[in-house]
């Protein structure tokens, strides 16, 4: 016989409990039904990760520029992955070689997105890859975040740019010069889409402000041939010289500059597309003293920043640097993830639909998407080079300004004829392919 | 119980905590989708803003009103209606016209500040210079904070637009926006009744509300019950966005869904108290909480119920039917409960009633059965002690009159009487015999039943004791004219330790029924050997026995078919106390028969092998055999087995054997080969010739001589053979009767074969043939001489021995004297009546011997063998005592030896033990009796 008292009450008592958890059993069944909070990470797990695009080149001339970038992107990702992927879901890198060439570009867009039917791809670096690789994500209705501050006049629903429109860059960093450098500038950049719309919207900007631009010239993609532009330059004795060169021609245009007695106390310049990764390669010392217009810079204060530098440079070597696109790139991905989690989703489509009004703490200040342009709301800035190859932050505008793709004092048709007249000189190419640079007389 | 509490406990709590989860998720996705909301609806007025300064901006009426440095002329009254209505539509509450230098072209609203300068913030603020700096430095239309703006004396945003002209800035329109343009239409409703929606800029360093809050007070730095909304703010100005539970500034706790809004820099939060958010939770909690405390109220007033109704009683009932062992069953169950329980105890309780009654029963039956059965264990115990008595006295009673009547029919048989007088004498004395042998066989088997019967071990020659159980019946064979045939294992040790005395008993009772139930044919004992233990069996060609017969044979007064009692007499106790006597011995008695073809009795007794001292009979044996050891014997028997038997051991002693089956035969073969044989056996009982006659015919008709050809007659107890035997001694014949023992027949042939001239002395080994025929006759006969081992070597003691008897009782004494007065006709006989005139007359006669009998008057037997035994330590002298009982135990007989007697004779006094208890004592000088047959 049982001799357990306990367990002889706990019998007739069981049954009374079976009778009374009647209404609780169906509060049990409801933890299957319901319970959205814990149903999201074993479906993702069953789903497998999540893979996305990373598309730049990591051979060619770009290479030096986009490996980084390359860099910044995966950090982003493996931060991501390492607090839990998106919606429980790993994410997964194919990354993929462009080979500073468009073509090839646009050709490994469309295996990412047709084969490896990725969710994403971020990627491109030169404005003549966008361009190229453009179609490909508009034919598929598909998303590339794209990191690098470029020259405007465009706009696809299919293109997120986290790096500066003109009006976030160039046009600030003209009005500054104005104000603290002179009124007569000289122009000169590499030949190519960018350099040319640039000095496009430089020169209606002087022009607005009563200013003068003394000259404009440029140089082919690679080239050193500078002489003739310093020797101008010399000649010309502009306040300022506002340089759109790109890559290797920098070296060569500073050196020609300092061999010539120019130094920034004299004739200082404002470049716009030398950061601190081209400091570190081809050493700050020509550079040191003139200026950089950025949102970005890596001595930009504060501890989102501190932060993301202190974990690149865990990751990638103490004495590895960040620059403005290598940012956007690493902002980019953030705000893919935070998109999707506020999707529920990480198809292109659920993903566009909340990107507007999107918001986070990038390292270098908030960030916001704008949802009719899909650029960002970016704080400007205006560095002084210093020798160790940073940046003295000497002016930022006040609050992040909205991204204007399109200059408001021309109509949206005008910059279009433009970049049509642009492309039709090259031999619809976007950049001058030729081996003559082209003359200042650009449409 | 906690089985049951803490599953429902676990699924209550889980319940509530799903529910609560799902709650947070709906409430959050609400303050999301609100959050969301505003912050598009803000994003979307401003643009909206924006877009007007823009397209206000584009009027070609900017650049004449700027480049006309006279002021406002009349013809601008139009087009200052336009604006007038504009603001008027739109909400803007002042147009402001600024030159390329930064001063006040107009206001629409306040004309008094024209010509004032964007930088005198005194009369102007901060913002509008702020708004023209950005929209030149952007060359775009940019809006300023809310700030306070001294004209309107409230606090007021610009929107400005840079007015292009020709590609040059000529100016700016500034658009003054009021608080309440950006109002937001916030839906109180959905905000329930703790709902907020929060805008909050940061100025200088503090936080401002930038829409007049629902409830909140203003936000301060530094202070604690600020610092967590302080912090949401910060975060979110740094373009975080996130939910958080936080505590508002009015200490509440709250969920925040907070978001940045980049055209006016502004943090937005949106909030609502968990206090209220968790109310359908807390509702369903306190619900469900109400509902298990309900349901484990019930579960336990139900279990205690059950407990109470049905378990309790059932443990009151277990625990009064379960009791200790030899506790009294209760009088009756008093168990409340349900009725099944009720009726459960009742049923128990009638079970109990039955039980306690059958109880009873059952102590009065047994105790009357104890009665009942002690009375009947005293009465049979006093039976069993009856019935020894009464045998120990019969024994004893019984033994007295017969010894007389037995006694005294010998001693009448000696006197002179009529042929006709002795035969009655004689059949008396064989009835008296008889009647001895039944009450011996009676008291036997009483002995044994009582289990008094106890085995006497002693070292004995089996072969002789073999040889004495065939003579006790070899004249009955040779009456009844059958063929006894005795076969012994050579291998057969000489000396083994057995009780002679019971195993001779066992052996002459096969015997005996063997002979008894044959009427024509042979028996045969045979002897063997193997593995320490001797078999026996007696074979035999009788009647046989059935089956069925053979399961009732070994019990007690039942012979085989009552018929046969009647036809061959007898108890029937025989085999019952042989079989007894050989289960005391370890052994069995079984038997195997065919009915009318005969039976075969065997048994084996394990035996203790003794390596004694050769006799000497048996050395001579030996010698005899070694030295003139006949080699060609011819043996004629008219009787198979017999011829076969003396076939197979001479031919075991290496001698040539021809065998033939009758006179004629044998004198036939003697004719064709005289020479052949050494000697002639031949069995003297043959139907056609004789051995005598055949003797006679090879002695006188062939003329074959008694050197030349020695023969050995053999011939039964029954025939007159052995007198003639004796007569012609020196013919050549020596003679042997049957059955023949191997040794006796090999000594015989021993000395027949050492030479003829010897065959005038065939003596024979006392030892072989202890009550030879040849001894028969007269007492004192010479060739009896040394027959007595033991007595040989005594000395002869005085010629006329004196022997005193004592006896109380004048019958026995009569009778015992009269038998020593015929044995030893020559000797003193002193008689006492009791113990102490024993010792007397053994004090002043001194006696050779002294009978003495145990039970007396005034001294016992015992006492006086005591103190003569005691005088005789003073003497140094030792008289044989020897004591007459009638008490047969052996207890009895050891209590004399130990009083100090030297032998026990049982009455009544058999003569023939009489005579060898005093050749022990006086050796050669005592004769045989001749032998009184049964």
């Amino acid at each position: 016989m049982v001799s357990n008292p306990l367990f002889r009450i706990a019998v007739p008592a069981i049954l009374c409990m079976v009778w009374a958890c009647g209404p609780g059993g169906s509060a049990g069944s409801a933890d299957q039904a319901g319970s959205p909070g814990q149903g999201g990470a074993p479906q993702a797990e069953r789903e497998g990760a999540i893979r996305v695009g990373v598309l730049h080149s990591l051979t060619g001339t770009m290479a030096i520029s986009e490996v980084s970038v390359v860099n910044a992107t995966l950090l982003a990702m493996e931060e991501i992955n390492a607090r839990g992927g998106v919606n429980g879901r790993r994410i997964e890198a194919l990354v993929r070689d462009g080979e500073s060439d468009g073509i090839i570009f646009a050709r490994e867009a469309e295996r990412l997105i047709a084969e490896d039917r990725v969710e994403v791809v971020f990627g491109c670096w030169t404005s003549d890859c966008r361009r190229t690789v453009r179609p490909v994500f508009e034919r598929h209705d598909h998303l590339l975040f794209y990191p690098v501050q470029y020259e405007g006049i465009e706009l696809s629903p299919n293109i997120v740019y986290t790096g500066a429109a003109p009006n976030q860059q160039i046009i600030p960093a003209v009005k500054w010069a104005m104000d603290n450098l002179g009124d007569r500038f000289y122009l000169v950049g590499s030949d190519y889409v960018f350099p040319h719309t640039a000095n496009a919207i430089i020169r209606d900007q002087v022009q607005s402000l009563r200013g003068h631009i003394l000259g404009e010239a440029y140089v082919l993609l690679g080239s050193a041939e500078v002489e003739a532009i310093a020797d101008e330059i010399v000649r010309l004795e502009p306040d300022a010289i506002l340089n759109t060169l790109n890559g290797d021609s920098n070296i060569a245009f500073f050196e020609a500059l300092r061999a010539r007695g120019i130094t920034p106390e004299r004739i200082p310049t404002i470049s716009f597309s030398i950061a601190e990764t081209e400091l570190q390669l081809m050493g700050s010392a020509p550079f040191g003293g003139d200026y950089a217009a950025w949102n970005y810079f890596q001595s930009v204060p504060g501890e989102t920043n501190e932060s993301f530098v202190a974990t690149y440079r865990a990751t990638y070597g103490a004495d590895a640097v960040i620059n403005d696109p290598m940012e956007a790139a690493y902002t980019g991905v953030h705000l893919w993830a935070l998109a999707a989690e506020q999707a529920g989703s990480t198809s292109p489509g659920a993903i566009r639909d909340v990107l507007g009004g999107l918001s986070l703490a990038a390292p270098h200040g908030p960030v916001s998407i704008d949802g009719r342009t899909q650029h960002l709301w970016k704080t400007i800035r205006i560095g002084r080079i210093r020798d160790d190859g940073q940046f003295e932050i000497v002016w930022s505008s006040p609050k992040p300004v909205r991204p204007l793709p399109y200059p408001s004092y021309r109509t949206t048709q005008a910059w279009h004829d433009f970049l049509d007249g642009l492309h039709a000189m090259w031999g619809g190419n976007w950049a001058n392919q030729g081996a003559t640079p082209s003359g200042a007389e650009s449409p | 119980m906690v089985v049951a509490l803490v599953p429902s406990l676990v699924a209550f709590f889980m319940a509530n905590r799903i529910f609560r989860e799902s709650i947070t998720e709906q409430q959050r996705q609400g303050l999301v989708a609100l959050a969301n909301g505003t912050r598009d609806q803000i994003e979307g007025l401003v643009t909206s803003r924006i877009n007007d300064a823009n397209t206000l901006s584009l009027l070609p009426a900017w650049g004449q009103l700027l480049s006309d440095r006279q002021g406002l002329g009349a013809a601008d009254l139009p087009f200052f209606r336009f604006l007038e209505s504009y603001l008027d539509e739109k909400g803007y509450d002042d147009l402001i016209l600024i030159d390329p230098d930064g001063r006040v072209r107009f206001s629409l609203t306040y004309p008094d500040l024209a010509g004032l300068h964007i930088g005198d913030h005194e009369r102007l603020g901060t913002e509008i210079a702020r708004s023209v700096d950005a929209a030149n430095t952007l060359l775009q239309t940019e809006i300023s904070n809310f700030s306070w703006f001294p004209p309107a004396e409230a606090s007021s945003a610009f929107i400005t637009s840079p007015v292009i002209e020709d590609g040059v800035i000529a100016g700016n329109i500034v658009l003054k926006v009021p608080r309440t343009l950006l109002q937001l239409s916030a839906n109180d409703a959905f905000l329930g009744r703790t709902g907020e929606i929060l805008t909050l800029a940061q100025e200088g360093g503090k936080l401002l509300f930038t829409t007049p809050p629902r409830f909140s007070p203003p936000v301060r730095a530094n202070e604690p019950g600020h610092q967590a909304l302080w912090d949401a703010v910060e975060q979110t100005l740094s373009g975080h966005q996130a939910s958080s539970f936080l505590d508002d500034a009015l200490g509440n706790e709250v969920m925040a869904e907070g978001r940045y809004i980049p055209s006016m820099n502004w943090a937005l939060l949106v909030k609502i108290d968990t206090a209220e958010m968790y109310e359908p939770v807390d509702a369903f909690f306190r619900a469900s909480a109400f509902i298990v405390l309900l349901a484990l109220l019930l579960a336990f007033a139900l279990a205690w119920a059950a407990h109470r109704l049905i378990t309790r009683p059932l443990e009151l009932l277990t625990a009064q039917v379960r009791r200790p062992r030899g506790a009294p069953l209760p009088e009756h169950l008093e168990i409340r409960g349900r009725h099944e329980v009720r009726e459960l105890s009742k049923a128990f309780s009638g079970l109990f009633g039955k039980l306690r009654s059958h109880q009873r029963d059952l102590e009065r039956k047994v105790e009357a059965r104890t009665a009942e059965l002690s009375t009947a264990l005293e009465a049979a115990e006093a039976a069993s002690r009856a019935k020894s008595e009464f045998l120990a006295v019969m024994s004893h009673e019984l033994r007295t009159p017969l010894n007389g009547v037995i006694g005294f029919t010998e001693i009448l048989n000696k006197t002179p009487l009529t042929p006709a007088q002795r035969q009655y004498a004689r059949n008396a004395n064989v009835s008296g015999h008889n009647l001895l042998r039944i009450i011996d066989d009676i008291l036997d088997l009483s002995k044994i039943e009582a289990g008094m019967l106890e085995l006497d071990l002693e070292r004995t020659d089996i072969i002789e004791l073999i040889q004495n159980s065939v003579d006790v019946v070899k004249l009955a064979a040779a009456r009844k004219d059958l063929e006894l045939l005795l076969r012994i294992d050579p291998t057969l040790p000489r000396h083994v330790v057995v009780d002679p005395v019971r195993l001779t008993q066992i052996l002459c009772n096969l015997l005996g029924n063997a002979i008894k139930f044959t009427e024509a044919g042979e028996v045969e004992l045979g002897v063997e050997y193997r593995d320490d233990r001797v078999l026996f069996s007696v074979r035999d060609t009788g009647i046989g026995i059935s089956a069925e017969q053979k399961r009732k044979l070994f019990q007690a007064f039942s012979q085989a078919d009552s018929s046969t009692s009647r036809r061959y007499g007898g108890t029937g106790l025989g085999l019952t106390i042989s079989q007894s006597l050989a289960d005391r011995m370890g052994s069995r008695i079984e038997m195997e028969s065919e009915l009318g073809r005969g039976s075969r009795f065997f048994f084996d007794v394990p035996v203790e092998v003794v390596d004694g001292e050769d006799e000497d009979g048996e050395d001579e044996v030996g010698e005899g055999q070694g030295e003139g050891m006949v080699k060609r014997c011819l043996i004629v028997d008219d009787h198979a087995g017999s011829r076969a038997l003396l076939s197979e051991i001479l031919t075991r002693h290496g001698v040539a054997v021809v065998a033939c089956a009758g006179g004629r035969e044998a004198i036939r073969i003697l004719e064709s080969d005289v020479d052949g044989f050494d000697a002639l056996i031949c069995d003297n009982g043959m139907p056609a010739l004789t051995g005598q006659e055949t003797f006679r015919i090879i002695r006188d008709e062939l003329g074959i001589t008694a050197e030349t050809l020695p023969v050995l007659l053999l011939y039964t107890a029954a025939d007159e053979a052995a007198e003639w035997v004796g007569c012609e001694l020196s013919g050549g014949v020596c003679g042997l009767d049957k059955p023949v023992n191997a040794d006796a027949l090999l000594a015989c042939l021993g000395r027949l074969g050492t030479g003829a001239s010897g065959a005038t002395d065939p003596g024979r080994p006392a030892a072989d043939q202890p009550d030879g025929v040849g001894a028969a006759g007269a007492p004192g006969e010479p060739t009896a001489a040394g027959a007595r081992p033991g007595a040989a070597a005594d000395p002869a003691p005085a010629e006329r021995p004196t022997i005193l008897v004592a006896e109380d009782v004048p019958l026995n004494m009569f009778l015992i004297t009269s038998l020593l007065a015929t044995i030893l006709p020559e000797a003193t006989l002193l008689r006492a009546e009791n113990g102490e005139e024993a010792v007397g007359l053994f004090r002043s006669e001194k006696p050779d011997l002294v009978l003495m009998d145990v039970q007396m008057p005034r001294m016992s037997g015992l006492g006086a063998t005591k103190e003569i035994r005691r005088l005789e330590r003073e003497a140094g002298t030792h008289t044989p005592i020897v004591a007459l009982t009638a008490a047969t135990l052996t207890e009895d007989r050891d209590r004399c030896l130990e009083a100090g007697m030297d032998q026990v004779l049982t009455k009544p006094i058999d003569t023939d033990r009489l005579k060898e208890a005093l050749s022990a004592v006086f050796g050669a000088s005592v004769p045989t009796l001749d032998r009184v047959g049964p």
